[in-house]
């Protein structure tokens, strides 16, 4: 039976250093796939991979083996890339959210099921380097990285109904560019 | 085939970076020690904003900001003036800081801020208004002046009225044609000569001995008033160094009316 991710972390925390290409080889193109969508390009989506990475190893001791090893590696490469960001002048980003203030109501992941997802991503494509990153973000989580709300949540720490506020606000946003480009 | 080599390149320099040493594990001890530290942070911030934000009705009543109200927009400026801004907006800054450091933790970050914000300013102002029911900044204030102690009694000074222009204090001493006399706490006589544009909201029934608090104008040892009243009882035993009357007498905590009662 194949090692869980949370395995091969245990494994590295315990001093195999060779068992740490596994978690690579499993994550180096999520890592690149996330980045390139997140990021908007022009960043060196290498040099802050390989930063990625380097922070997982040497962080590794700080990783839980009980919790899911996916969101925790991908908080890390949320805090790298946003680092890259706040370097480029061009993308300025909200420090202070309003959405993460109040208790919101949202709908629940669960409408937004994987045959949406499939189908939304086609329409997303196009458009989705329109959105901020306070929207995009939410976005390539939960439909190209297919992760719950429960973990983006933990990735950008803020509570779980606001995942669900940004999610539809930038649907709402994406369709909106959909039908004005082609005049539904 | 260039990407998958690029790729390939990426992977490689960081298992080297890896297997070489030169990028090294933290251990875990580390990661205990900074959880650890924030929440020594954590509970710093809270205690010293609990500890300023308490001292705020206390500094308040201190700085006389409460005796001002009576006179009017006059006394509205100078109540905007004497109060412990600083005070305040290190509190806030302190409650920022503790928010900041609780939202690292999930049962914090999962919640809305208005949740997590509410129930630390709800903790704060309830122990707050505990420990200023207890009168603890007064019996801290009088050990640190008892005890001469440094930086209490610097904390608890800064708002003092006498810093304020246009706000003198003394102890009425007799009626004079155009006004009345006062002995400041430097034993000295300040004449106040006061008009009907004088505002005075309690009138000008003073007797010998009485805190008075005066607004107004000084040339020499004459202020041209604008604005008179008695100091009250919470007011004079705070700043009561600043009534000559004790000056060289043991404290009454009954207000100077009653010291010179016993006298």
């Amino acid at each position: 039976m194949e090692k869980t991710d949370e395995q091969i972390a245990g494994e590295v925390q315990a001093g195999n250093k060779e068992a740490f290409a596994f978690l690579l080889d499993r994550y180096e193109s999520k890592m690149r796939r996330y980045g390139k969508r997140f990021l908007f390009g022009g960043d060196d989506l290498d040099d802050l991979i390989q930063d990625i990475f380097i922070k997982v190893y040497t962080n590794i001791q700080s990783f839980d083996t009980k919790q899911r090893f996916s969101p925790w590696i991908y908080r890390v490469a949320h805090n790298t890339f946003i680092n890259a960001m706040k370097k480029s002048i061009r993308d300025r980003l909200v420090m202070f959210d309003f959405d993460t203030v109040f208790p919101t109501l949202s709908t629940d992941e669960k409408t937004d099921d994987l045959a949406h997802r499939k189908e939304a991503k086609e329409k997303m494509d196009k458009f989705l380097d329109r959105l901020g990153p306070k929207y995009k973000e939410p976005i390539v989580l939960f439909f190209y990285e297919e992760l719950s709300y429960q973990e983006i949540s933990d990735i950008l720490r803020i509570p779980v109904s606001t995942v669900g506020v940004r999610i539809n606000r930038a649907k709402r946003q994406l369709e909106k560019y959909y039908s004005q480009e082609y005049h539904e | 085939m260039n990407k998958n080599i690029k790729y390939d390149n990426v992977r490689e320099a960081i298992l080297e970076k890896i297997k070489t040493g030169k990028e090294k594990m933290r251990p875990h001890w580390f990661f205990a020690f900074k959880t650890f530290g924030l929440v020594v942070l954590f509970i710093i911030s809270f205690g010293i904003g609990l500890f300023v934000f308490s001292a705020i009705p206390f500094l308040i009543t201190k700085s006389g900001s409460s005796m001002f109200a009576p006179f009017g927009f006059v006394g509205f400026r100078f109540m905007l003036l004497s109060l412990p801004w600083m005070i305040i907006i290190l509190f806030v800054l302190l409650m920022f800081l503790a928010e900041k450091i609780a939202n690292r933790f999930d049962f914090v970050y999962k919640r809305p801020v208005i949740i997590s914000a509410s129930v630390l300013l709800g903790v704060i102002i309830i122990s707050g208004l505990v420990i200023a029911k207890a009168e603890l900044h007064e019996r801290a204030f009088n050990f640190a002046e008892r005890n001469e102690l440094p930086i209490l009694p610097m904390f608890y000074h800064r708002y003092d009225p006498q810093r304020m222009s246009e706000v003198y204090l003394g102890t009425y001493i007799e009626a004079e044609d155009a006004g009345f006399t006062i002995v400041n706490d430097e034993d000295k006589l300040l004449h106040v000569l006061v008009s009907d544009d004088t505002k005075m909201p309690f009138g000008m029934v003073f007797k010998e001995g009485d805190s008075v608090m005066v607004l107004g104008d000084i040339d020499d040892d004459t202020i041209t008033a604008f604005g008179v009243r008695i100091a009250g009882d919470d007011f004079y035993r705070l700043n009561r160094k600043t009534f000559p009357a004790t000056s060289s007498l043991p404290f009454d905590p009954r207000g100077p009316r009653a010291f010179l009662k016993v006298k």
